[in-house]
């Protein structure tokens, strides 16, 4: 490039100008930091969040309402096999630069592809399910008529998704759905026993108050409680987050530390409701039996916001419900039309993605409609029971990851080890025998 | 038609009629045009784990024959550009360079030629995925119930360019030839639909000039990915190969280390033009200009102002326009390349220019500036300071971009 010999008189006077510019910039720049920030904010840190979603609401509600504190120790071995299996995932990310639906694809092939998209679809759309109950049972204590609710709330989404500003938007629900940050307050508001809740935490018991009838099994909670802080989703989302940053294996670590300080706040978010629900719900009426409705659920934040308690949790539940229901269907339809090469994205029109756009509405679509035609008064226990399906088919998932990480042409030296592999193995065992034991007994109880 | 689906899982057979196993998969020696089979991939203890084509003898309704027996066969020599189709084409990732997308294989056209077997084409449909899942008939049927017939869609092997950015499969890894060879916007938009890996392999394969102008076309988080990534020196290239206003906005989007670096790295000049226009906030016309304009005094001739032209070789995008300047950069007219080259070659430029210019303030906002150049029919608009000195010029494409929705640019590829 050349530059006329006039410009060089120009730039001498230009630089004085340039000083007044600076501080323009400089401020600009200031701004566009605190943007960048937000944008690199670990993805680990935010999938492990979204687990914090309606279903990770009640469920850990409900487990904290029921056994007080009883099944707090199963959070040692649960954050351990949340951490090993994000590691694994993330791990794949860096290495092979590819998404875990696209490894699958290429590593089994359509048949096994087939497969998983169906536990995919089945395992997030039950998550959408949850996600809809939640925006029904929150608008509920706000006063507005569940079928409107929830179908307002789909069509709203699907404006949204398909033609806003979804950055924005996710901000916007994740900053309600931070309200969640409340039930630590309250936890420590409620003066618990910290020696009774070490004690809980660290030595396991299989001892628990008596169920009432009509409750869900003691396994059945366990599967739920390990479903819901561990899903499926989760792992596809964290992997395609990595492999969209391009974080390669020389950032490994970073990527590491995102995993274990992520997985770690979340799970510290689940037994903060625990103990809170353990000391404000368990003592009063709850124990041994399921939340029957999100106005129970509510009574925990009641130490912290007396009278408003219910509006401070219709507004977190209302805000991790609309979030999970906004991003869920649309990077499950992405996913499965990125493993079988179909057009997707928002901007095409519908002939171009067909399919892309059918999996995104009738995701939406069935979790409003489900919820509106099942009523109020089975939102907690559709919340929750959509868990104890993410629960059951999280050792599908669980198995892929396991095959795909210790494949020596796919990572190399950045293979599992033999810790990884004890680690996953043993959880993947665990959590398939109960889910067997889980199947075995409901069907032979009929 | 063949395909490789109807290889996978067949049956072998020795000259004597015994199943000595299961074709797992086929051999290819890459090559021009097409790759052709050299090998079989055999599960199966009766014989070796590959075998050459050569021995061969018939193939069809899924059973290989050989023209010897189980005995006599021999290991297949590898050779070094030899690619395993299933294992490592089969279900990936590609770039079909005549439909300008990412799309992924379903299933490979093989087709026979003169006694061997060369790879013609790759299947991307709905026909492939169900002929994969034993299904191509039950989907045929339902297809034809509603009058119609589910279609082939086949790319050739010659519109395909390989990913593979997976350093374990270096044999696939090629110059990316036939993607370097599109236009850069179309490249652009198939980085965008790639994982972060591929993208910085694509962009390593590129020449500085193709880079800097796909870096142009692609959205700010693929630019600042890319930037953030590329080694010092090969970024400060790319940098400098990008019109000035380009870099600027892209190095503004980076951290302010990583600016300073890069910058660091780049010529003197380039690296002048680009930290002046960073001064500029990003949302006024001085962010929007560029500097590559071209300038003239008053007092030359037109033939005279043609031979500066050409002393100059500005850039294409700002040829447009000849701005008239007087000795304190002052804008006293301007005049367009056709004016210049009509007139008589003694004409003093100042007869020839339009004296009143049309120009806007450093701190107008984009929009207006659109505005401008479409009410004025522009190609390029000049930007001045208080006291009407030229600082840059916008041209009509940089204006456009700011006005228009970011998804009208992403559907003018279905055209």
């Amino acid at each position: 490039m050349k530059t006329p010999p006039q410009t060089t008189a120009l730039r001498r006077r230009a630089e004085e100008a340039v000083a007044a510019r600076r501080e323009r910039r400089a401020h600009h720049r200031r701004f566009g930091g605190v943007r960048r920030y937000l944008a690199i904010i670990g993805p680990g840190l935010i999938v492990a969040n979204a687990g914090n979603d309606a279903g990770g609401i009640f469920t850990y509600s409900n487990t904290g309402a029921k056994y007080g504190l009883h099944l707090l120790w199963t959070f040692v071995p649960i954050l351990l096999a949340l951490i090993v299996t994000q590691e694994m995932v993330a791990r794949l990310g860096c290495v092979t630069g590819k998404g875990l639906m696209d490894l699958i694809r290429e590593r089994f092939g359509v048949r096994w592809t087939l497969f998983a998209s169906v536990v995919v679809i089945v395992a997030n759309g039950g998550t959408v399910l949850a996600e809809f109950a939640g925006i029904g049972g929150a608008l509920g204590l706000l006063g507005v008529p569940l079928p409107v609710a929830v179908l307002g709330s789909a069509a709203m989404l699907a404006i949204l998704v398909l033609r806003a500003n979804r950055r924005l938007v996710e901000r916007v629900f994740l900053a309600m759905g931070l309200t969640f940050v409340s039930y630590i307050v309250t936890a420590f508001m409620v003066h618990p026993r910290w020696g009774d809740v070490a004690h809980a935490l660290v030595v396991p018991t299989l001892s628990h108050p008596p169920l009432k009838p009509g409750a869900t099994s003691y396994t059945t909670d366990v599967i739920t409680l390990i479903g819901t802080t561990i899903t499926p989703y989760m792992q596809l989302f964290l992997q395609s987050s990595i492999v969209d940053k391009g974080t390669s294996e020389k950032e490994l670590n970073y990527a590491r530390a995102d995993v274990i300080s992520g997985s770690t706040f979340a799970v510290m978010v689940a037994m903060f409701i625990v103990i809170t629900t353990a000391y404000t719900l368990f003592p009063h009426g709850f124990a041994g039996q399921d939340l029957s409705s999100a106005a129970d659920a509510a009574q925990a934040l009641r130490p912290l916001a007396g009278d408003h308690a219910t509006q401070l949790f219709a507004v977190g539940l209302l805000g991790a419900s609309l979030l999970a229901a906004a991003v869920l269907p649309l990077s499950t339809a992405f996913v499965v039309c990125e493993a079988f090469g179909a057009e997707r994205s928002v901007q095409s029109r519908f002939g171009e993605a067909p399919l892309f756009f059918v999996l995104f509405i009738l995701l939406l679509l069935t979790g409003a409609v489900t919820v509106a035609l099942l009523g109020p008064g089975s939102i907690t226990a559709v919340a929750i029971g959509t868990q104890t399906l993410d629960g059951v088919l999280l050792p599908v998932l669980l198995v892929f990851i396991l095959i795909l990480a210790n494949d020596r042409r796919l990572l190399g030296r950045y293979r599992n080890g033999p810790f990884n592999n004890a680690v996953a193995g043993v959880f993947t065992v665990v959590l398939s025998g109960l889910t067997t034991y889980l199947v075995v007994s409901t069907l032979t109880g009929l | 038609m063949i395909f490789l689906s109807d290889f996978l899982r067949a049956d072998v057979v020795d000259v004597q009629q015994r199943t000595v196993g299961k074709v797992r998969d086929l051999i290819v020696r890459m090559g021009d045009p097409y790759p052709t089979v050299i090998a079989l991939a055999v599960r199966g203890h009766a014989a070796p784990a590959t075998i050459d084509w050569s021995v061969v003898r018939a193939w069809e309704n899924r059973e290989i024959s050989l023209g010897v027996t189980a005995a006599d066969l021999k290991e297949h020599e590898p050779v070094p550009e030899e690619v395993w189709l299933g294992r490592d084409v089969l279900d990936k990732q590609i770039v079909d360079t005549d439909g300008r997308r990412v799309v992924r294989v379903n299933d490979l056209q093989l087709q026979q030629s003169n006694g061997s077997v060369l790879l013609v084409g790759v299947d991307i449909g709905t026909r492939g995925l169900l002929r994969r899942l034993n299904a191509e008939h039950v989907g045929r049927r339902l297809r034809r119930l509603t009058g119609g017939d589910l279609p082939q869609r086949l790319i050739s092997w010659d519109a395909v360019d390989t990913l593979h950015s997976d350093e374990r499969s270096v044999k696939l890894r090629i110059s990316h030839r036939k993607l370097s060879k599109m236009h850069p916007a179309d490249i652009a938009e198939i980085v965008g639909q790639l994982g972060g890996r591929d993208r910085e392999a694509i962009f390593a394969s590129l020449d500085d000039e193709i880079a800097a102008d796909t870096l142009e076309e692609s959205s700010e988080e693929v630019q600042a990915q890319i930037l953030s990534r590329l080694d010092d020196e090969r970024a400060a290239d790319i940098l400098e190969a990008m019109s000035p206003d380009e870099a600027a906005d892209l190095l503004a989007d980076l951290p302010e280390e990583r600016r300073e670096q890069l910058i660091a790295k780049m010529e003197a000049d380039e690296a002048q033009d680009v930290e002046e226009l960073l001064a500029y906030g990003e949302d006024t016309a001085g962010g929007l200009m560029t500097t590559e304009y071209v300038a003239i005094p008053a007092s030359l001739t037109a033939a005279e102002a043609i031979d500066r032209l050409r002393e100059l070789e500005p850039d294409a995008e700002s040829i447009y326009y000849v701005y008239v300047i007087d000795e304190d950069e002052r804008l006293l007219g301007v005049l367009s390349l056709r004016d210049l080259i009509v007139a008589q070659p003694t004409t003093p430029i100042a007869d020839l220019m339009i004296k009143r210019v049309i120009a806007v303030p450093v701190d107008a906002r984009p929009e207006d500036v659109a505005g401008v150049i479409a009410k004025y029919n522009l190609l390029a608009v000049p930007v001045v300071d208080d006291d009407d000195r030229i600082q840059g010029i916008v041209t009509i494409d940089d204006a456009l971009d700011t006005v228009m929705p970011a998804g009208m640019k992403r559907r003018a590829r279905a055209l």
